[in-house]
């Protein structure tokens, strides 16, 4: 297994490494570009389709007035969680092997909140009127009103994207001058431009030091309270299935369990595509596996109580749409969420699973479709069997709907892969500070050991 | 009067910063002479700014007041909307003003705030958006330790003097 990041490297060493992979990236990362853009090629032209023909391309009828749209909007902020929240919880706990990983961990937040603020847009069908959900005065007294937890939503994710969007920005400033300091033409112009003037002085450290802790205190519980509030869309209504007490956590806990695994999955990519090899090491990796079974465990748990709670406690509505998915149409979606979802960590527990790239990768990205359908299963069941049985009706998505999910896929991969081509996706003071304390606290450890007394062996 | 003089030296690592600080500091407090002092360096080292001396963070207050601000911002736009709602359909014995709504969006308005005002904060006291400094290397982003000393004319020499006995690597100057 791969070392640590070496301790004697060089740091202008660890800035050559970095800022010339964002130049020159491997062939891949122009493959899985040219990928991504045909398939985001395709989704753009249904919705165009879309678009030209109605709503009802996306099969969204009464009852089924969600369908896939809403499963994936929040399915992409579920992802968005991972990065920001481990990033500002690692931070707040002192973890070291945050340090290499962070950056991108945090701009998969912010692309994924891009990706999922798609969504509503999509689905509200007249896009040209989405300015009235903003709270201006205008002559109709249409006010938004913030007794909809969907307002509630809003509110949240405009929070979460601006602060997380903001972390991100603030944990790089360091970073972007010395990329100024390094770079040329276009580039050296945006990264002045960005670095607002950072010179690194103490003051200039004393500043970043504290505000970066305040920002992580605030960024935690911001990203519980976001898919809390995901949540009360379904929780806080009287939908079978939908109102249940422990759906805020249970969102939070596959939020995670999504967002870990979509980590592992950017940092295969980035690691490969990138040559990020020396920094983004395994041992990294591996904790990041281990983390990832443990929150899977949590969502098991959720999983499980859930059911019990609807099967003990007797309330035929939320019963009945229990049975339907274990023994309706959507069965075979629903216990291959419950199989998978269930089963898949436990690879993550074996050790040459964790060091094998190409198991890591297949392992992470199917974790994710595991994740998206458990999204689409928590959407239209219960749509499907509400209270009135006179509208019931099941909800199957079309042509439109699936590729418009697929480039949404295509489309996160590659604001995440552009990103990273721009700016230095791994954090090269913090990589510096890391080493430094490591060496210094190894020396000082060397220096202060007692002396200990040579003990005669006994002959 | 006596003219300034700026002093930026470079420096292989920060014990020789530690030790270049120290004698300045000893030398200031016995004759003066050393009118300011700063470190650039490429990561933090809260241990050296220590040495230097304490500089106030006020951070914490922008937090505090953007954070209130926040709060108590999210009251009053959820409590107006209702109100504003409230005229044009009737509540049915529904309050006016809607507690866990307000809750909700006012704890959003506290985050949202006490972000935008702790980044405004750090910009403000770290001094940011400023003309850069002529004393800068790019050295500083790589490996090397900058100590920028602003000294009177009568203690430049001796000053200079005391940067190349620890080992600085490179002086830059500006005379104001």
């Amino acid at each position: 297994m791969e070392e640590e990041i070496r301790k004697d490297i060089a740091w202008a060493q660890i800035n050559r490494d970095v800022l010339d992979s964002m130049m020159a990236p491997r062939k891949t990362y122009w493959v899985i570009i040219a990928l991504c853009l045909s398939i985001v090629s395709v989704g753009v032209y249904a919705e165009i389709h879309q678009y030209n023909t109605g709503m009802g391309e996306a099969q969204l009828n009464r009852p089924q007035m969600w369908g896939l749209y809403i499963a994936n909007f929040i399915f992409w902020v579920g992802v968005s969680h991972a990065g920001t929240l481990l990033s500002a919880a690692l931070f707040l706990t002192n973890t070291e092997w945050r340090r290499p990983v962070y950056r991108s961990a945090e701009a998969m937040t912010s692309v994924a909140l891009l990706t999922a603020a798609i969504f509503p847009v999509i689905h509200l069908g007249r896009v040209w009127d989405l300015y009235w959900v903003l709270p201006y005065p205008n002559e109709r007294g249409l006010w938004p009103n913030f007794r909809s937890p969907l307002l509630w939503d809003m509110a949240a994710i405009f929070t979460y994207l601006t602060s997380s969007m903001l972390f991100l920005y603030y944990g790089m400033i360091p970073d972007l001058a010395i990329s100024r300091d390094n770079a040329r033409g276009w580039r050296r112009r945006l990264y002045g431009w960005m670095a607002l003037g950072w010179a690194g002085t103490d003051r200039q450290w004393r500043n970043f030091r504290k505000g970066y802790l305040l920002l992580a205190c605030f960024l935690l519980p911001l990203a519980v309270s976001v898919h809390s509030i995901v949540a009360s869309d379904f929780a806080m209504s009287i939908m079978p299935g939908w109102h249940v007490t422990s759906l805020p956590p249970y969102f939070v806990a596959g939020a995670l369990y999504s967002g870990c695994a979509a980590i592992i999955t950017l940092y295969i990519i980035l690691r490969h595509t990138f040559r990020y090899e020396e920094y983004l090491t395994l041992p990294i990796l591996d904790k990041l596996c281990k983390l990832t079974f443990a929150i899977a465990m949590i969502w098991v748990y959720l999983n499980l109580i859930e059911f019990a709670s609807v099967w003990y406690g007797h309330d035929m509505y939320e019963k009945e749409v229990l049975i339907e998915k274990a023994m309706g149409p959507y069965a075979p979606f629903w216990w291959a969420m419950i199989i998978l979802g269930f089963g898949l960590p436990f690879i993550l527990v074996i050790k040459k699973v964790r060091r094998n790239m190409i198991a890591l990768i297949i392992t992470s990205m199917l974790i994710n479709i595991i994740m998206w359908l458990e999204r689409w299963m928590i959407v239209s069941p219960t749509l499907a069997r509400n209270h009135e049985p006179f509208s019931w009706g099941y909800h199957w998505p079309g042509w439109v709907e699936l590729s418009i999910t697929l480039a949404s896929f295509a489309w996160f991969t590659m604001l995440f892969l552009i990103f990273v081509k721009i700016f230095p996706s791994i954090s090269m003071y913090e990589v510096k500070e890391m080493l430094y304390h490591r060496r210094h606290v190894s020396d000082r450890l060397v220096r202060d050991l007692p002396e200990t007394e040579s003990v005669p062996v006994k002959e | 009067m006596n003219n300034r003089h700026r002093l930026f030296a470079l420096f292989n690592n920060f014990e020789e910063v530690r030790e270049a600080i120290i004698e300045l500091k000893v030398m200031d407090l016995r004759e003066g002479g050393v009118e300011e002092m700063s470190m650039k360096s490429p990561i933090p080292h809260p241990d050296l700014e220590e040495v230097i001396g304490a500089r106030p963070v006020y951070v914490q207050r922008y937090t505090f007041f953007g954070a209130l601000f926040g709060m108590i911002g999210g009251f009053l736009l959820t409590a107006a909307l209702s109100q504003s709602t409230f005229s044009v359909q009737p509540q049915g014995g529904k309050p006016v003003i809607p507690i866990p709504v307000d809750l909700v969006i006012m704890y959003e308005g506290t985050i949202l705030f006490g972000v935008l005002f702790t980044v405004a904060g750090f910009l403000i006291g770290a001094r940011l958006l400023r003309r850069a400094d002529p004393l800068h290397s790019k050295k500083v982003s790589e490996d090397q330790v900058g100590l920028l000393v602003e000294v009177q004319e009568s203690h430049y020499e001796r000053v200079k003097e005391l940067l190349w006995k620890h080992k600085a690597q490179e002086i830059m100057e500006d005379e104001s």
